[in-house]
Order: C-alpha cells, then structure tokens, then sequence
C-alpha cells in the first residue's frame, strides 16, 4: 500500500470524497517539491483502479502495478522543459482513446505549471469533459502559473508543509541520528523530500560550500569574482538549491540582525556564520542581495542565457 | 462515474443560467421576433456562464417545440445537442485548433446547409488563442455567413480578439456573479444534492470563489465529499487554507510597533497551522487596502463588505498607521506576492517583505520618503518640535500659551532621552554589526563629509563604553577630520542612537607613519642615496 507521509488531512478528504462515488474526473494536487504529490497521485490512481474491496487495498494486481509504475493504464507525463501545444494535442488523442484493461484510465500529468499558457488553453476542453471513466491529475509546484480557467474545472488538493517535528519523526524513523534530525528537519521547511535531499552527501557539501561562496560574496572583492562565478557555472544544475540556500540564509542574517535570537534561524549549525555576516551587511544591503537573487532565478527561469544572469547578478553585487 | 457538480448543474434553459438577466432577456427577445444575429461574441471571466448560454442558444434556435423562447430539452434536437451528437452543432475548442488551417476547414464546412436541424451553429470556444492569421481568415465569413449558419465565439480575454472581429459580432458582457445570487443558486444545489450547509458557509465559498460559479460549486464539491452530512464553515475554512483574522491583526500590530520578533513568531504561527503562505500574502494586501479605505472613508461601512465588528477594528488599527505607510505596505505586499512566482520560499518572502517594512529607515523608495517628510511637515505644522542647536534655549514669548508649553516640555523630554542612554560596554562584534548601518544612516541624513571620512576606517577593538577606530596611514587625513570635536560629536551621537547605548569614539592609525615615509623617500632617490640619522 503506497503510504503518503503527513498528508493525513489531505488522505482523509479523498478517502471521503471517494467513499461517496463523488470524485470528479480532474484533480490538481499542489504543494511544493518534495512534499509528496506523486505519491499522492499514485495513491489516487491506485484507488481508482483497485479491484480489491477496501480500496486501495495494495494487493491487488492493479495496486501492484501501479505501485512499481507499470500499469498499462496510466499514463504519466513528466516533462522536462515544458509542455507546449503540440504535446497537449497527443496527450489529448492518448486520453481519448479507450483503456487497454479495464475501463478506467488515469492520467498523471507531473509538472503541470510547465505547459504553457497556449498548452492550458488548448487543454481545457478535454479538462471540462474528457471521455467517461478517465481521470485527470495534474500536479504542479506553482499553482499560480495555472490559468484560473483550469483551476476552477478541477478540484484541488492542496498539500501543506507539515510540522518540522513531523518531519523530525520521519527522520528519526529512518535512522537518521539526533543532531542531523534537529537540522534538517528545521531547514526542510516542512517538507520531507527536503529533508530526504538533504541527507544526500553531495547536497551536504554543496551547502557547505554554497555558503562559504556566499560570505566570500559578502566581502567581495574583485579578485574573486572568476572563481564565484565557476562555483555557479559548475552548479548550474542544481542551480535552484544554490539559490534556496542563499535565500534560507540572508533570511537568517536579516532575522538575527534584527531579533538577536539564534533560535530563530533555521541554519542552526551555521550560527557563527550568520553571526559574523550580520556583522557585514547593512539591512539595505540584505534587502538588496535579496532583490538581485531572486531576480536573478527569474531571469533564469525565463530561459535567460545563465552565464549572462549571473554574471549580471555578481556585478550587481558588487555595486550594492 | 460521478460528475462534478459544475457539469450535474450546468444551466439547461435560460432561466437557470445565474446573474445574466440583462444577456438572457435579450437573447430570449431576439428569438421571439425571430431578428437572430449571425456572430454573438460572449466575454466574461470564468464560470460566468458563456458555454452554457452558447449551448442553451444553440438548442433554442434549434428546438422543435420552443416555449416562450425556452429550449425543451425533449424533444429530438435538444436531446442530440445536449448529447453532443447532433452533427450541425459544432463545439470547437478554438485552443487546440488555432491554426488558420483549422479555420479553412471550417470556412469550408459553412457553406453546406445543416443535415438536420434549422441552424448550424459554431460555438467556437477560447477564441482569443486563435492566431492572427486564422482570425483573418474568419473574418470574411464572419461578416456574411450563409443564412442558416450561427457564429457564437466565447472568451475570457476579448481584448486579445482583433477590433476587426470585435465589431462584426454583437457583443455580450457577463458579468461576475453576485454574492446573492450565488448564494441562492448554491442553495438550490445543495437541496438538490440532499446536503446541510448553512449561509455562512455558502457566503464565504461565493466570496472565495469571487464572481464564478464553477469555481463555487467545485468548491462545494468538494466540501459536501469532506463533510459528514453537515457542511461545516470551520473545515471549509481549513480546507480553503484562509487565514483567520484574528492573526492578520495581530501581524499589522507587530508591523506597527516595529516589533519584528513578534512578527516572526506569528508568521510561525500561521505556517503551523497550516496555512496557504501565498493566500496569506494575498490577505494581507487586502487587509492594508481594507484599511485605506477605512482611514479615508467617512462611512466604511457602505464601502467595505465586512461584518460592524472587524471594520470597527479596522478603523481603530488604520488610526495608527498614515496612508503612506499603508501604501507602502501594499506596495510590498504586491511585490512580495508576484515573486511567490519566481521562488518557492514563500515563507522567506513574508518574513522579509515584514522586516522590510519594519525598517523603513532603511528603505528609500519613494513612498517611505514620503511618508517621512509628511511625519516631519506635520509636526512642524503642530509646532511640535525642537531645533537643537548649542545656544542656551531661548524662552518663547508667551503670547500663545499652547505652543510654548509644548516647546518648554519637549527639551526636558529630550534631554532625558539622551541622558537615559546606559552607558554600557560595547563589544567588538555589535560595533561591526552597525557600522553599516551607521554609514547609511549618515548617508542618509546628508553627512556626506563624515559619511567618507569613516567609510575606510575599521573598528579595531571596543574598551568599556569606547570604541577604537582604526584608519590605515594613507586616511590619516581622515583621522584628524574626525578628531575635530563637532564631528567627532555626530559620530558619537549617531553610533549612541543605533547601538542605544552612550558610546566614546577614539580614532588611530594603524602602523607606523614614519616607515611609510621613509619607503616612500627611498623609492623616489633609490635605496642607497638615503641615510637614516635618528
């Protein structure tokens, strides 16, 4: 039985809503990465496709299948990029036609933030009223990038950040020691993929090294300035976590800037880090530093050229 | 299969079709005098009904036995419509065929009289996503179609519909839905449904879902799936991730105080109980314009939709707060809110666009400015400050006894502020974390002499309440600069007020002048030509 991890609210309303006979025929389960929406979706899929009586009963073939990802009838799409027209229109004709086995088919569309405007719009009729016994989930990270025309043809689950003891729990659960737990489960924001990545030792070394570039950074001077710009270029694919790190901590300096409390900051092994940083920057220049990084992760999300986005960010940087 | 309730109650005749009364009797006219148009174009947001009027539409001008201009739903044509199976009824979702090849094809089909019915009708769905070449295309048939064809284009976004189409269609607006009518349509489901919801409940999912009913009634869906024969206003609350208001207050207090550390545990708050970070952010922005509104309104009451209670609290808060300040917030709040887009640190983003607002000397944009001088202009209208200067104070006349009392009040006032300043000691590292700080405040304030003369300096070590600066030997020059008592006084007194405490300025140069000199001697005549004679 697939198990989905502190979402027990969430569970509990599908669970509801379905022993009703009234799911609707399109979802779209949000939260962000690494709270658990596949998981949630395969539980869904499995539900619906269970033969068994206590649905979904994990033992069935169905269950099986769904569970090692390998039923014929469900169709899951996981972009890379993004989804444009032309794939909404072959997923389109795959929705309409009938289901191999049985006589439900469920269609698990990851990244559903990633199809484009013109994607949703080409999406929403079949959306409205796809054929009978077809199932729509859509999972996105961002559900403000879905136009409101498709939200509101779909019921939405939202799946929330849970307690940073919960995780903990989770943590401990796996053998993970007491300290690390503390840690983590503080910088995890809720969220138990967080945390999972975390204790990957590749991510390990990559905050370490993230935020000893970053208070190199902060006392910048131009000498450096090649050398942080590798550490970025050699990390362009694990650029977001590179961000998020710098956000978590210029949100502890300016926090510890401003309370002096350490227990506030979610970088707890850092302290003396934040400590030290708040020491050298002004609040205008954190709001800045802010402002310039999240400009820069727009510029990159928008396909801007990344060598060109962070060089322009270091050297605005450099003028703060 | 279930259906959701959005397409269980999709309206099947005019007179179910919600809050369009001004659409529903003009269509109803035009079919009675038999005066139908050729191209309607419906506009309106989401879930306001343009589907389902188009599809009501096409069964009326079809419909064998029409009553009152109503649609039977009995007979054969309402019945294949209603089916989607009559084959002179066209559906096209104009989305996923926006190709101006797509168009030919349809301008191609037009010319055919219907097979079965008395009008073809196109109801070409989402019609803004057509390209520019295929609107082009469209437009000669669109202008003079054969007699028996109905063009009905439905959009959320008319204003992405070339003019050129616009002005060959006769155009209907739907408006959002009303908070009542909504209410009293998602009534009517309810009892149809056999489920318990009180009005409460059913007002706050027609607020949420602002104006569009399928967003309502998926919502309701939903609730009456979660709830046990009862829909209950706190789990829809809770299932809404909607924030009670109770914490937004609470939120701007802190904001107002410019207590951060109250601010950041009751962000914390609101994220352990599970609350959408996004939603909120939203929330507070309304909340600041509720509150702009109750400052600059005389009756609040008429303006804002809210219960007596939450806007007499409204007013008392804006009380506290100028409408610069208010501005400012939303400002922030609105910038916050877009970059929920960029970045998935919504937390982060709230805690920030707090402080940011909290520090607002910090910050110089141009409403903070504002804001700033207004203070400062209207306590010099009130008359309400003092000049410092190091004259002896001289005794205001007592010709307007209101003012004067205030004046002689003030300096005691201020006097004691100063004196109340502990002198304590000063350690290393809270020097370090406000030089910045400092530099900007004097940058701020237009002491720009002071400002350059202690930007290369750097804290060397801190005695007691003393602070010792030191320059390298190149900045000597500073360093005398800053020996000079009146800058020396702004130094110490602008270090006082950051650090609250009552500091000492001691100024040094770091190494040893001399050396310098001499390297510098030796440089110019060469190293032997020099002789050093103590």
């Amino acid at each position: 039985m697939i198990n989905v991890m502190g979402q027990d609210a969430q569970v509990e309303l599908f669970l509801k809503t379905a022993d009703k006979g009234m799911l609707a025929h399109s979802f779209i389960i949000t939260g962000p990465d690494g709270v658990g929406k596949s998981i949630f979706a395969r539980f869904m899929a499995s539900y619906i496709l269970c033969l068994g009586e206590n649905k979904p009963c994990g033992v069935c073939l169905n269950c099986v299948r769904v569970k090692n990802n390998n039923h014929p009838d469900v169709i899951v799409i996981s972009p890379k990029n993004s989804i444009g027209v032309d794939d909404i229109r072959n997923l389109t004709e795959k929705i309409n036609t009938k289901p191999y086995e049985g006589d439900k088919k469920v269609v698990i569309i990851k990244g559903a933030d990633l199809i484009t405007v013109q994607g949703q719009n080409a999406f929403l009729k079949t959306l409205e009223e796809p054929p009978l016994n077809t199932t729509i989930i859509m999972l996105a990270e961002n559900i403000n990038l879905i136009l409101d025309t498709i939200k509101s043809r779909c019921q939405i689950y939202k799946l929330n950040r849970i307690l940073t003891s919960k995780v903990k729990e989770y943590l401990l659960s796996i053998n993970v020691d007491e300290q690390k737990a503390e840690l983590y489960s503080n910088l995890s924001d809720g969220i138990i993929g967080n945390a999972l990545k975390m204790l990957d030792s590749k991510y390990q070394i990559l905050r370490d090294e993230t935020i000893n570039i970053f208070s190199r950074m902060a006392q910048f001077n131009s000498l450096d300035f090649i050398k942080i710009e590798d550490f970025f270029t050699e990390n362009k694919g694990n650029i977001d976590s590179v961000f998020d790190i710098i956000i978590t901590l210029l949100r502890d300096i300016s926090v510890f800037k401003n309370t002096l409390r350490e227990d506030y900051c979610l970088n707890i092994d850092k302290i003396d880090v934040i400590r030290n940083l708040s020491g050298v920057f002004s609040h205008e220049r954190l709001n800045k530093f802010l402002e310039l990084f999240l400009s820069a992760k727009g510029n990159i999300d928008k396909n801007a050229n990344f060598q060109m986005a962070i060089t322009v960010l270091l050297l605005d940087l450099q003028e703060v | 299969m279930y259906k959701a309730l959005y397409r269980e109650f999709r309206p099947q005749n005019f007179s179910q079709v919600v809050g369009q009364e001004h659409i529903v009797r003009t269509l109803k006219n035009q079919i009675l005098q038999n005066k139908i148009p050729h191209a309607y174009l419906f506009c309106g947001t989401r879930g306001t009904g343009k589907t389902s009027t188009a599809k009501i539409l096409s069964k009326a001008v079809n419909c064998l036995n029409l009553v009152d201009a109503e649609p039977c739903n009995e007979c054969e044509m309402c019945r294949e419509i209603n089916a989607g199976t009559l084959i002179d009824v066209f559906e096209i979702d104009a989305a996923s065929n926006n190709r101006v090849e797509n168009v030919r094809e349809l301008i191609e089909d037009v010319k055919y009289p219907p097979h079965r019915a008395r009008y073809k009708v196109y109801i070409i769905d989402e019609v803004h996503m057509l390209s520019q070449s295929a609107f082009n295309a469209l437009l000669k048939t669109l202008e003079e179609p054969p007699k028996h064809v109905i063009f009905i284009l439905a959009t959320t976004d008319p204003q992405k519909v070339p003019p050129t189409i616009l002005s060959r269609c006769q155009r209907f607006d739907f408006k959002r839905i009303t908070t009542k009518d909504m209410v009293s349509r998602l009534r009517n489901v309810v009892r149809q449904v056999g489920a318990l919801c009180d009005d409460d409940t059913l007002e706050l999912i027609s607020r949420v879902s602002d104006g569009a009913m399928r967003d309502a009634l998926s919502i309701l869906d939903q609730a009456i799936a979660m709830s046990d024969g009862k829909v209950e206003y706190q789990r829809v609350s809770e299932m809404l991730g909607l924030t009670s208001n109770e914490h937004i207050f609470n939120l701007v207090d802190f904001m107002i105080d410019r207590n951060i550390e109250g601010a950041i545990r009751t962000i914390d708050e609101v994220i352990l109980s599970g609350k959408d970070v996004v939603q909120f952010i939203k929330d507070m922005t309304r909340h600041f314009r509720n509150l702009l509104l109750a400052k600059v309104s005389k009756n609040p009451e008429e303006i804002l939709d809210l219960s007596k209670d939450t806007i007499n609290r409204l007013v008392e808060q804006s009380r506290k707060l100028r409408s610069e300040e208010i501005m400012r917030a939303v400002n922030l709040f609105v910038e916050a809110e877009n970059s929920t887009k960029i970045t998935n640190q919504w937390r982060i983003l709230l805690e920030m666009t707090v402080i940011r607002y909290c520090k607002r000397e910090y910050d110089i944009s141009v409403e903070t400015i504002m804001s700033r001088l207004n203070t400062l202009e209207e306590r010099i209208r009130e008359g309400n400050f003092i000049v410092q200067s190091t004259e002896p104070k001289i005794q205001t006349p007592k010709q307007k006894p209101n003012v004067a009392k205030k004046v002689e009040e003030q300096p005691i006032k201020k006097e004691m502020a100063l004196s109340e300043l502990p002198v304590l000691d000063v350690s290393i590292n809270e020097v370090r974390a406000s030089w910045h700080d400092v530099l900007n405040l004097l940058k701020a304030n237009k002491k720009m002499i002071i400002y350059a003369y202690l930007e290369p300096g750097d804290v060397v070590e801190t005695k007691g309440n003393k602070i010792v600066v030191g320059f390298d030997k190149k900045y000597s020059f500073s360093k005398d600069n800053l020996e000079k008592a009146e800058n020396k006084k702004v130094v110490e007194e602008y270090f006082s007020k950051v650090l609250k405490k009552d500091v000492k300025f001691e100024f040094r140069i770091l190494g040893d002048p001399m050396e310098d000199e001499i390297d510098r001697v030796k440089s110019v005549l060469g190293e032997d030509l020099v002789e050093i004679v103590e």
